[in-house]
């Protein structure tokens, strides 16, 4: 004793550990937010939901991330207190899922969606940051035009803001969770799957197929049940609409969207930038869905015509465009016969009436394998090119022929460095300007875009030969059906457009950056689609845009009214 | 006396003072660690520091220059009145005063040496704890913040900095003039906890006349000028009338320390 009396910094380390050790235990433990599971709080018959998974983690992320490491240094001021803004504004403490529930019927017998918002907290204080600025109604319930209604579920008390002339909505609260509803059926069903009187979608088999091909957990998950969707709308409820509702039924089948099994979307953080992926499961596809599905991959031959600088380009098999296109033409019959609209076999002799051209026999027949759309340039020499395959170079030039022919335009062709290059006049000045290169129709509303393809053609530097494209293209698995690459150039730009406010804060013009290019891809599998893209910041940038801008305005708001 | 001698009461001095005056100087960052303890229980401060950027460094080190000015006038000199208040008195208290009396040293020398080592270790504590409070801010963003790199916040850090010098002027003499008054009463007063209690008093009643001026002098113009937000270059402006006026009280002050020790009665 005599000796710990001597030396009183014993204590002191003693009492430095425990609150070291307090602190890490407290890091350590994730909150509600960071590991929440929402499908435990939907019904096991929900349609389909999105949810956001820790949204301050996500918002980290986006600040880790290349893109906005890029957009600080020409926005630094800017981007700092737009992330602040959206850290105050008092909703990244939470994870969200928007589920669709089901559709009831509402007082006048019209199909009502029903659909449901949960969030789960970190803590009260959170959780009440967000009722007192999205739920601004309540603070207002004793507002003239505004009915409050109370109801007791179990207990749990169920609170309806019914706004005159405008849709309402319910809401409750158990412990740090808030469920939010347009209807209180609705809360009342998720109240019944958190007190273990429904199953939840946890315990849904098709979810958990779905959950397990997604490779991400982090970051944004989203789940469309097939079967419930299909179910949903065959049994829609009858109604004075009943026409439409018919015949977007037939339209929903034959497209074959009734085959597809579930839709699972996931968006997370890899390496710096998002990565969004799209498992679309449907084994026994229908429709146009199965004409689409067994199209060959794209050989991706077109690129080679692109230049290598393009700022974007999509290419995508098309080689059963002409059954697509039977298909959809055929299915647009049916639902026009149910509507009593316009046929589409009207609609085409209409086409053929105006241009001289048969749509089907003379442009779509006359197509190759592949379609190929590309930007090759930015800012105000923005401009598109797009090249197409052909079968038949020669029919399908005479029905351009046909087209100026019948629209009375003028047309002309000169020479460059050997190809010829046809253009025909168009309205206000404008007209299209096409060639063929090495059996593909490139045209552009701009000549030296079609020149640019013919040099591209005549070198060896091309897009598709480019080291750039090459380390994007890397991340395709497999033969894709479609591809899209855009090298970013114009990236910061678009951002700072997108994130603009009315203060103008963001540059949305004259910034450049080498960011890694946007990639995307699309395959076909045997148990469905597969799609997946690689881009800079995917979504997340706008969503924290919303939640900036309309929790950062309740906020404002309520500074205002408590000034008055 | 000889430069031994010299050496040997600097050196005792110090010895004995070292260990209180490193715990001082701890608690002169109290500011800095309380924004740890923020930085590490609250995850919302964490991502505001996340997300800082190398165009709003400059902010976060005038604020935290603004902070660490306010504790120094305010706190900080309580602080520092605790610090002072062991110089002499407690020597009386425990009879070690004695022992040195029975060195050829003169009574005006100890106190002199007392006096210097005590106001050289709090004034540096007090003006340099500026200066590393906005080193520290500056390294912890480089740091922990995605978008402030060292090279991109220096010219902040320098600008910051180099304003804050004339604020660290200014605490250093308001700490020199506190420190002057406790040490008179530590010499007044044998009982350590009756010179806490002057000095105390003694701060209430400053802080009561002259607690408006303080803040004008240091901080006030730059937080009230007319741009929003923080104005560095009317912070901490030096005036040389009330900074010349402080350091005439310190001396004075001191030369009344040696008035009473010379003429105190020990036993």
């Amino acid at each position: 004793m005599e000796r710990l009396k001597r030396r009183p910094y014993l204590f002191g380390l003693l009492a430095a550990a425990l609150v070291v050790g307090f602190v890490a235990l407290s890091l350590a433990h994730p909150s509600k937010a960071q590991s929440p599971r929402l499908e435990r709080y939907l019904p096991a018959d929900a349609v389909g939901f999105v949810e956001v998974n820790d949204l301050r983690a996500q918002a980290l992320k986006v600040i880790e991330s290349e893109a906005w490491r890029e957009f600080t240094k020409e926005n630094q001021a800017a981007s700092t207190l737009f992330m602040m803004a959206a850290n105050h504004a008092g909703a990244l403490d939470a994870s969200y899922a928007v589920a669709l529930l089901g559709v009831g019927a509402n007082a006048d017998g019209h199909p009502d969606p029903q659909f449901a918002l949960v969030a789960e907290f970190n803590g009260a204080a959170a959780r009440r940051t967000f009722e007192g600025r999205v739920l601004r109604f309540v603070g207002k319930a004793e507002e003239k035009g505004v009915t409050r209604k109370t109801e007791q579920y179990g207990d749990v008390e169920i609170n309806s803001i019914l706004p005159e002339g405008k849709r309402g909505f319910a809401y409750a609260q158990v412990g740090d969770t808030l469920y939010l509803s347009n209807t209180s059926e609705a809360v009342k069903r998720l109240l019944d799957v958190r007190a273990g009187k429904l199953p939840s979608l946890e315990t849904n088999q098709t979810f958990a197929q779905a959950r397990a091909l997604s490779k991400a957990v982090d970051g944004m998950f989203g789940f469309l049940d097939g079967a419930r969707l299909t179910a949903l709308i065959d049994n829609a409820p009858a109604s004075a609409d009943s026409k439409g509702v018919a015949a977007f039924r037939e339209f929903f089948h034959g497209t074959g969207a009734s085959s597809v099994q579930s839709v699972a979307f996931t968006s997370a953080f890899e390496d710096g930038r998002v990565v969004e992926r799209f498992v679309v499961t449907a084994p026994q596809r229908d429709g146009v869905l199965a004409t689409v599905a067994s199209n060959p991959p794209t050989p991706q031959a077109l690129l080679s015509l692109v230049p290598e600088d393009a700022v974007a380009a999509f290419d995508a098999s098309i080689a059963n465009a002409p059954q697509t296109f039977d298909q959809m033409i055929s299915l647009a019959g049916q639902v026009a016969e149910q509507t009593g609209k316009k046929s589409p076999a009207d609609a085409l002799a209409e086409f053929t009436d105006k241009t001289g051209v048969d749509l089907r026999g003379e442009l779509l027949g006359s197509l190759g394998p592949e379609f190929c759309a590309a930007q090759l340039s930015s800012g105000e020499d923005a401009g598109g090119v797009i090249i197409l395959g052909v079968k038949d170079e020669a029919a399908f030039a005479q029905a351009l022929a046909k087209f100026a022919a019948h629209k009375q335009r003028a047309t002309s062709e000169r020479e460059y460095k050997g190809v010829t290059v046809h253009h025909i006049e168009g309205e206000k000045g404008r007209g299209l300007e096409y060639a063929f290169v090495g059996g593909s129709f490139v045209a552009s509303s701009k000549g030296t875009l079609v020149e640019r393809v013919i040099d591209t053609a005549q070198s060896s530097r091309s897009l598709k030969s480019s080291a750039a494209y090459a380390a994007a293209s890397a991340q395709a698995a497999g033969q894709p059906q479609f591809v899209y690459y855009n090298s970013n150039v114009d990236y910061l730009n678009r951002l700072g457009h997108a994130l603009k406010s009315s203060d103008d804060t963001f540059k949305a013009d004259g910034q450049s950056a080498s960011l890694r290019p946007t990639f995307a891809f699309g395959i076909t599998r045997p148990e469905g689609f597969y799609v997946e893209s690689h881009t800079p910041l995917g979504t997340f940038p706008r969503l924290l845009t919303a939640i900036t801008s309309k929790f950062g305005a309740e906020k404002d708001n309520g500074k205002g009214n408590g000034a008055e | 006396m000889t430069r031994g001698m010299l050496k040997a009461m600097l050196w005792k001095e110090w010895r004995e003072t070292r260990w209180k005056w490193l715990a001082f100087a701890l608690a002169f960052h109290i500011p800095l660690g309380i924004a740890g303890l923020v930085l590490t229980l609250r995850e919302s401060a964490r991502f505001d520091l996340y997300a800082l950027s190398d165009a709003v460094a400059a902010q976060v080190l005038e604020v935290a220059l603004v902070l660490q000015s306010g504790f120094l006038i305010t706190a900080g000199l309580f602080l520092l009145a605790f610090f002072a208040v062991g110089s002499v008195g407690a020597e009386l208290d425990n009879r070690s005063m004695f022992f040195l009396f029975e060195r050829p040293v003169k009574r005006w020398q100890i106190v002199l040496f007392k006096y210097a080592v005590g106001a050289v270790q709090t004034t540096a504590c007090v003006g340099l704890s500026i200066l590393s409070t906005l080193g520290v801010v500056y390294l912890v963003m480089a740091a922990a913040a995605t978008n402030v790199t060292l090279a991109g916040s220096w010219h902040s850090f320098v600008e910051v900095a180099s304003n804050g010098t004339r604020g660290a002027v200014w605490t250093t003499v308001i700490a020199l003039m506190v420190y002057s008054a406790t040490f008179l009463f530590s010499v007044w007063f044998e009982k350590w906890w009756i010179a806490v209690i002057a000095g105390a008093i003694s701060l209430v009643l400053m802080f009561y006349y002259f607690g408006g001026d303080l803040f004008d002098w240091v901080i006030n113009r730059a937080t009230v000028a007319p741009r929003a937000g923080i104005t560095l270059e009317f912070y901490g402006r030096l005036e040389p009338w009330p900074i010349l006026f402080m350091l005439l009280i310190s001396t004075g002050l001191y030369l009344a320390s040696q008035y009473v020790f010379a003429r105190k009665e020990m036993k």
